[in-house]
C-alpha cells in the first residue's frame, strides 16, 4: 500500500486591505459656507486695520459690521460689580447643575485633578514639568544676559538662544494641554462666563440720532446674536480686560 | 490677548516713533493715547514694553550692553531678567553690609535726623491771642 503523502494545509493568510480612518466631515450647507467666509473676511478686516494700533489709541474703540457703527468701551466700576456678581450667580448655577442620571456636570479644578488622576492622566505633572522648564529658562535667560553685556560671540549666544526657543517650545505645549484638561472645571467656565457678560455690557450701537446705546437689553439677546458682530466685538473686549481678575 | 498682538505691542513699542514719543511725554507734554486716565489691559502692557525698551536703549548708549541685544526678543528678555537679578542680589548684599555696620558700631548705624527739616511751632514770647484792649 501506498502510503499517503500527507501534506500540511497552510492557510493563506488573507491580508485584509487596511482601512483608512477618514471622520466623516459632513458637508457644509451654502449658507453655513457663507458664514465662515464672511467670518473670515471680516477677521482679515480687522487684522488689516492694523489692530494694535487702534487698540492702543484710546479706551475705546469704534467700528462698523455691515454698515452699522459700534463702540466698545471700557467697562465702569459698576459694570464690573455688577459682572463679577453675575458670575457668582452663575458659579453656583453650575455647581448644582445635574445630568439626566443625577450626576454633577462641573466640577472644581481640584477635583476635576483627582478625577483626571484616577483615569491615568496626572495634570499635577504638568504644572511640576512648567515650572521646572521656566526655571531652567531662568537659566539659560541669565546667562545669555551676562554674555550680553561682554563682548558677546553671536555663535555663542545662538546656542542659548535655540535652547530657549527650545523650552519656550515645550511650555507651550503643556501649558495647552493643561489647559484643555481643564477647560470644563468651574472656575474657567464662570470666567468665561465672566468675559462674555462683560463683553454685552461694553457694547454700544449708534442710534438713528448718531447717540451710541446698549447694543443689547438683555445678556439672552448677545448670547443669540449674529456671531460675525459678537466676535468683532469680543476681540476688542478681550484686548481692553487682558487677563483682568 | 494672543501672542500675536503681543509681539506686534513689543515692535510698536521699540519702533523710534514710540520711544520718541515716550521720552518727551513729560518734557513737551506729548501724549501717548487719546485718553488721560481709565486705561485698558492693552494699554498698560504697551507702556510696560515702552518703558522696558526705553532702559534697553539708555543701556545701550551707557554701554551697559551690546547692541546686539536688540536683534532678537530672547535677547532683550535675557538681558533684562539678568539686570533685574544682579540688581537684586546687589540689593542683598548692600542690605548685609549695612546690618553688618550697625552690629558693629551701632551709633553709626543710626539714621540721622535732620533738624533743618522740621517745622517747629512755637508761640513767640508775649504772643496772646487775646485782643489787646
Amino acid at each position: 500500500m501506498e502510503a499517503k503523502k500527507v501534506v500540511p494545509v497552510v492557510k493563506e493568510e488573507v491580508k485584509e486591505p487596511i482601512k483608512e480612518v477618514v471622520p466623516e466631515i459632513p458637508e457644509l450647507t451654502k449658507e453655513q459656507q457663507e458664514v465662515i467666509d464672511k467670518e473670515t473676511e471680516q477677521a482679515k478686516k480687522l487684522m488689516n486695520q492694523d489692530l494694535t494700533k487702534v487698540a492702543i489709541e484710546n479706551n475705546e474703540y469704534e467700528f462698523e459690521v455691515e454698515g452699522k457703527k459700534y463702540k466698545v468701551v471700557r467697562p465702569t466700576t459698576a459694570q464690573k460689580q455688577e459682572a463679577y456678581t453675575k458670575k457668582v450667580t452663575q458659579y453656583m448655577k453650575l455647581l448644582q447643575m445635574k445630568d439626566d442620571n443625577g450626576n454633577f456636570i462641573y466640577y472644581p479644578d481640584k477635583k476635576l485633578r483627582e478625577i483626571y488622576k484616577e483615569r491615568g492622566i496626572d495634570v499635577d505633572e504638568y504644572d511640576r514639568k512648567i515650572e521646572g522648564l521656566s526655571n531652567e529658562r531662568n537659566s539659560y535667560q541669565e546667562k545669555l544676559g551676562k554674555m550680553l553685556t561682554d563682548n558677546p560671540v553671536e555663535t555663542e549666544v545662538n546656542i542659548l538662544k535655540e535652547e530657549i526657543v527650545k523650552i519656550n517650545d515645550k511650555v507651550v505645549e503643556f501649558t495647552v494641554a493643561r489647559n484643555s484638561l481643564l477647560e470644563y472645571s468651574l472656575e474657567n467656565q464662570s470666567i468665561g462666563f465672566l468675559y462674555e457678560y462683560l463683553t454685552y455690557a461694553m457694547t454700544l450701537v449708534q442710534n438713528d440720532k448718531g447717540e451710541f446705546v446698549k447694543c443689547w437689553n438683555k445678556f439672552e439677546d448677545f448670547k443669540n446674536a449674529d456671531s460675525l458682530l459678537t466676535n468683532s466685538v469680543g476681540v476688542y473686549a478681550g484686548m481692553m480686560l487682558g487677563s483682568m481678575m | 490677548m494672543n501672542l500675536d498682538i503681543y509681539s506686534e505691542l513689543r515692535k510698536l513699542a521699540k519702533s523710534s516713533k514710540y520711544q520718541t514719543i515716550y521720552g518727551s511725554e513729560k518734557p513737551l507734554g506729548l501724549r501717548i493715547f487719546k485718553n488721560e486716565y481709565d486705561f485698558t489691559d492693552i494699554q498698560i502692557t504697551f507702556l510696560g514694553y515702552l518703558s522696558f525698551y526705553n532702559q534697553l536703549n539708555i543701556d545701550i548708549v551707557m554701554g551697559d550692553v551690546d547692541e546686539m541685544v536688540l536683534k532678537d526678543t530672547i535677547f532683550e528678555d535675557s538681558y533684562i531678567y539678568y539686570k533685574t537679578r544682579n540688581r537684586k542680589k546687589q540689593r542683598k548684599e548692600d542690605k548685609k553690609k549695612q546690618e553688618q555696620v550697625k552690629k558693629e558700631n551701632p551709633k553709626k548705624g543710626e539714621p540721622k535726623v535732620d533738624m533743618k527739616s522740621q517745622w517747629i511751632f512755637r508761640k513767640p514770647k508775649g504772643f496772646s491771642r487775646k485782643p489787646k484792649g
